[in-house]
């Protein structure tokens, strides 16, 4: 019943938050905040000797793109996707995903990947491919990481690798 | 009582004279040397060239007015400066489907398209129709790829059969070629080729290793085919003429759509349009829509043209001795079509009944992407806003083919970094902070095919749908026939071959099934021939039946070739502005 009741109560903050329709403000974080998204971000790219995928912002950007980037369809395959992470945890370790620990939360996100029906997994897909991008087109990955340059001036087409 | 009425009667005339006189002054306010409708870039050049001259110009543009540099808002931006990161929030790609299908239609660049909804038309058969409203229009958004016409071109209808014959030839062009490449600023390397002959050339942008490869294999192996990089409107080496303009050097961003802060490539905002203003004699009118050429029955000329204010909806009437319509292929001859007079019932110009007629466009209907695993020692640095080129080939000095004419073709080597994301957790964070070369290069052609100017592809005024403007809306009525399906298949097969024999493998054939539109190349239904019986603009871009209209934009193309069209817009503007401009000396208009 408590993990009936923690799963229920686990999803319907995520549900109020982006889910298509809604009457949120559509302006920079339009959402709920929500936990189980945030563990998953962070499961996917996690914080380290470097700075991970929620402290480069990606959460806020994941949740911008589920909120209107993408399609009704998409959105709902996210929903589902987190909805079957946070039962995986339960049926897996009795726990929800969001207190797991990092090793845990893999192992959890490992197995869904197998066991997920065709939407759930294209919902993991997508969370996973927008935490990338989030990640990548970050203000610390672009300037720190592999630097971007918005005018590089040149063009040579013969450089031998080293 | 009686007192009170002649008072109110006084006033009343009062009134009326102090309109009258309001009105006279409006109307010599609204009196022009000449009018341009059209700031794109076209329109751009007549203005320029004409203002140059000294006549006092009306630049009308129907949508607002974006200024050079300051009215550019995304393009500086980085990534993560953007809500979506560069892409679209899913309603807005489904409330257009049409512009969504543009290849540079994205979070950066939509404030610079037209939006389906806004500005609808009838495809009565599927057509998408790209537009860009504002000053400078396409030019902001071009793929700035500039390739001369050569006689084998201009001399194709004649040659092969089809159309009608052009008024002019290459070397009647030639020298407004030079015109227009020395000002805007054209890299490209001398390669020699008679029929796509050399320019005014900034140093070119190199071949990349591969290309270079790909260009000597098929020099050896394909006497009649050259694999040359792309002449395109970049400033390499910026000359005293581009610093005047306040241009400078291209930087490489290759983010151009989104309009360049260093006036890097051509546009008229950077470039026609700011010099036309600095004469002194250049008036730019935005939001203002030209419903329709003025004919005057008494003179026997246009006399200005109507247009409504896009913000209040008024209609205004603006006067001049000349009128250049370039409003973009398709919108000047609607414009033309909806000038309906009593000498002109059936349109501006249009006696013969064939304007709107034989649109043609180019055919992108395929495309290969290939792998090659040679030169893995070498890779690229920086970035390049051209790509290679390869000039027609096929049907050049002799019909040999089962079609008629042929294709271009794009192509380009790129070698990439990739990451492994198939992890997740501290693995893809490594790996995605540590990217490795690819074990490949990527190659990529894509054909750009003439098409044969038809009766049957044509646009018209829908007799009963307007736009909220009060607009007729445009049918369109344009599609790919036999002559391009097997033009294609050539097109894969020969490239098919060529990439085989290079040694590029995983070949993948790419099958582009959309209308035609996205070429954004769409040209005719006022086009340029000898003979008024079959054409509707003479040698000089004015129409047969009306002289001081001269039309300049795509819709005067009387072929296609293979080339992308802008240069020989620019070139054919500047030509017929100058020559407008001896006429009126001469008081031939």
């Amino acid at each position: 019943m408590i993990r009936q009741m923690a799963i229920l109560t686990g999803g319907l903050p995520f549900l109020s938050g982006f889910l298509k329709g809604s009457s949120l403000p559509g302006v920079s974080l339009p959402f709920v905040t929500d936990n189980t998204l945030d563990a998953v971000i962070d499961t996917i790219i996690p914080e380290g000797k470097t700075p991970g995928a929620i402290s480069c912002g990606v959460s806020d950007y994941v949740k911008i793109m589920l909120f209107d980037g993408v399609s009704r369809e998409q959105n709902n395959a996210a929903k589902t996707a987190l909805d079957f992470l946070e039962k995986q945890a339960w049926t897996e370790v009795n726990k929800p995903f969001t207190a797991c620990n990092m090793e845990g939360r893999i192992q959890i996100w490992k197995n869904a990947m197998t066991t997920a029906s065709e939407i759930e997994k294209s919902g993991l897909v997508l969370l996973k491919s927008l935490t990338i991008k989030g990640y990548q087109t970050s203000s610390y990955f672009m300037k720190q990481v592999i630097p971007y340059e918005l005018a590089p001036n040149r063009y040579n087409g013969c450089v031998t690798v080293k | 009582m009686s007192w009170l009425l002649i008072a109110i009667t006084v006033v009343l005339r009062l009134n009326n004279l102090s309109m009258v006189n309001l009105n006279l002054k409006a109307a010599v306010k609204q009196k022009y040397d000449a009018i341009v409708v059209g700031s794109g870039i076209s329109g751009g050049w007549a203005a320029k060239e004409l203002t140059e001259k000294g006549l006092k110009t009306l630049l009308i543009e129907r949508g607002r007015e974006v200024k050079h540099i300051e009215d550019y808002p995304t393009a500086t931006l980085l990534p993560f400066e953007m809500k979506h990161r560069g892409q679209l929030p899913h309603q807005v790609i489904e409330e257009n489907p049409i512009v969504s299908k543009c290849y540079a239609f994205n979070e950066t660049t939509a404030h610079f398209f037209v939006k389906d909804k806004e500005h609808p038309y009838v495809q009565e058969k599927p057509f998408s129709w790209i537009r860009a409203y504002q000053t400078g229009g396409k030019s902001l958004l071009w793929a700035r790829q500039v390739q001369r016409w050569s006689s084998f071109d201009f001399e194709g209808p004649a040659r092969d059969g089809y159309a009608v014959e052009w008024p002019i030839g290459y070397e009647d062009l030639a020298p407004w070629y030079s015109h227009v490449e020395k000002f805007a600023g054209i890299s490209g390397n001398k390669d020699g080729l008679p029929h796509l002959p050399d320019g005014e050339f900034l140093p070119p942008f190199p071949l990349n290793c591969v290309e270079k490869y790909f260009s000597e294999f098929v020099a050896q192996q394909y006497k009649d085919r050259q694999v040359i990089v792309a002449r395109c409107a970049h400033i390499t080496d910026p000359q005293p003429i581009h610093f005047q303009q306040g241009r400078a050097k291209c930087q490489h961003r290759t983010l151009c759509e989104r309009g360049c802060p260093f006036g890097g490539y051509f546009s008229s905002n950077a470039s026609t349009i700011p010099w036309a203003m600095k004469t002194g004699n250049l008036t730019l009118l935005s939001n203002a829509l030209v419903a329709e050429v003025i004919f005057d029955e008494k003179k026997n000329r246009a006399s200005g043209v109507r247009v409504v204010d896009t913000l209040t909806g008024e209609s205004k009437e603006y006067f001049a001795k000349i009128i250049f319509v370039n409003a973009a292929a398709l919108n000047s001859n609607l414009i033309l079509l909806n000038s309906k007079s009593n000498r002109f019932p059936n349109g501006l110009g249009n006696d013969n009944g064939l304007m709107g007629k034989y649109v043609a466009f180019h055919n992108y209907k395929a495309g290969i992407n290939a792998e090659y695993e040679g030169h893995l020692q070498i890779k690229t640095d920086g970035r390049r806003p051209t790509s290679g080129y390869i000039p027609r080939f096929r049907n050049l000095h002799k019909q040999e083919m089962d079609f008629l004419r042929g294709y271009a073709t794009s192509f380009s080597a790129s070698r990439n970094y990739g990451t492994d994301t198939s992890d997740i957790g501290e693995n893809l964070k490594n790996s995605l902070a540590n990217p490795s070369l690819n074990g490949h290069w990527n190659i990529g052609a894509g054909m750009m095919g003439e098409t044969i100017p038809k009766i049957t592809n044509f646009v018209a005024l829908d007799e009963k749908l307007k736009d909220a403007f009060g607009m007729p809306q445009l049918r369109i009525s344009v599609d790919y026939d036999d002559n391009d399906h097997k033009m294609t298949l050539d097109f894969v097969d020969q490239f098919s071959e060529m990439f085989t024999k290079a040694g590029f493998k995983n070949l993948k054939i790419r099958n582009v099934n959309h209308p035609p539109g996205l070429d954004i190349h769409e040209m005719g239904g006022i086009r340029m021939g000898k003979d008024r019986r079959t054409s509707l603009l003479n040698k000089w871009n004015q129409l047969h039946e009306c002289p001081n209209v001269f039309v300049t934009d795509g819709s005067c193309m009387t072929s296609t070739s293979t080339q992308n069209p802008s240069l020989t817009y620019m070139a054919l503007s500047a030509r017929a502005a100058n020559y407008a401009v001896e006429a009126l000396k001469k008081k031939l208009l």
